[in-house]
């Protein structure tokens, strides 16, 4: 039902918003329209709840700012969702670059990645297996249900780009999710051996 | 197309676990940073602030440089230039009483202060004051026979104080 929502929220297509043409200028309506969908997005480039909530606010906040240069693309919902992507990935490549400053040799490692996917559902472990740009790809197509053409406006890039990203995304994704069921197989292997 | 055991329903499954994702502190309402800015009108603080701290560093300079009766005088100085010269900008002449050690002397209580201009007061030394004198004031100084030995109150000579003290006045004036 929830899903049911989201999907309505969003309309059938990214492209239906454009017949909407003051939507911009009521911004507020449209935070109140988007912030889940963006939201959830984040979320799912990030991986993380409260990175994500910090990063929606961050997304707002630009396009309120570029809200001017809006009226020459097509539709808000692409560029809320470009503005969030590049927000998101962004944000990873700064926790990539903090992640190598020496600072974290004092202040001790926490979980691993491998340690935290582990605690994570399946979908997220095989998000978690991808890079920032694969898994971009992913959410819209997967969750936002954008047609490669829409992702590629959305992004910037040619479709060509989004069908290969794609394509290494699953690849990448059925690796993950067979690794994950091997490990559990010889977990639950081991587990009998000691019984 | 046949799927795997490891091939499931990707779309499925991704949107169920990322629409299961509630945010608990997203605000429901968008309240900019930008409009809140704009909102507190903008008030010129910082030259004011900076004209401030340039008239108390030149008092603080005054006051540690000569003592408390420097101070005071840099300010009745202050006073007089303010209603003698609007605008006390030009270069001093080099006269011999410019050595700080001058400028430090003490003054004797019952003689009017140095930079006191009235026609009643004796003349003073014939030294420049900080400032070009006017017309008007150039009337009231009559020039003094060339003496060889100190007169007992100091001109009113530009220290770096004073100087410093008549530039925050213009930066305030100007701000």
């Amino acid at each position: 039902m929830r899903e049911k929502v989201a999907r309505d929220d969003l309309g059938s297509g990214v492209g239906e918003l454009a017949a909407e043409p003051d939507t911009v200028d009521d911004f507020e309506g449209l935070y109140e329209r988007y912030r889940l969908q963006i939201y959830r997005t984040i979320r799912g480039i990030v991986l993380d709840g409260p990175a994500a909530e910090d990063l929606t606010q961050e997304t707002f906040e630009r396009a309120f700012k570029a809200r001017s240069k809006q009226r020459t693309e097509s539709s808000p919902a692409a560029w809320l969702h470009r503005i969030a992507v590049n927000t998101s990935i962004s944000h990873l490549r700064r926790q990539k670059l903090a992640r190598l400053l020496p600072v974290r040799m004092f202040t001790g490692e926490g979980l691993s990645d491998f340690d935290q996917a582990e605690q994570r559902s399946l979908a997220t472990r095989a998000l978690a297996a991808l890079s920032p740009k694969l898994r971009a790809v992913v959410v819209l197509n997967y969750y936002q249900g954008m047609t490669r053409d829409e992702i590629a406006r959305t992004l910037g890039i040619p479709p060509g780009t989004v069908a290969s990203r794609l394509g290494a995304a699953l690849e990448s994704m059925r690796r993950a999710l067979a690794e994950t069921e091997q490990e559990r197989a010889s977990g639950r292997l081991n587990r009998e051996r000691t019984w | 197309m046949k799927r795997t055991v490891a091939d499931p329903e990707w779309g499925e499954m991704i949107r169920s676990e990322l629409d299961s994702y509630v945010p608990e502190r997203l605000p429901a309402r968008f309240v900019p940073r930008v409009s809140r800015r704009h909102r507190v009108p903008r008030v010129g603080w910082r030259p004011l602030a900076v004209a401030l701290a340039v008239i108390m560093l030149g008092f603080v300079f005054a006051t540690v440089a000569g003592g408390p009766e420097s101070f005071y005088r840099s300010v009745t100085q202050i006073n007089q230039s303010r209603n003698v010269t609007p605008v006390p900008t030009s270069t001093p002449t080099p006269s011999p009483e410019k050595t700080p050690k001058v400028g430090r002397s003490p003054i004797p209580s019952n003689h009017p202060r140095s930079g006191s201009l009235s026609p009643a007061a004796p003349p003073p030394a014939p030294v420049a004051p900080a400032s070009a004198p006017t017309p008007a004031l150039s009337t009231l100084q009559t020039p003094a026979p060339p003496r060889h030995h100190r007169a007992p109150t100091p001109a009113p000579t530009p220290t770096p104080s004073r100087q410093l003290c008549l530039l925050g006045i213009i930066c305030l004036n100007t701000s």
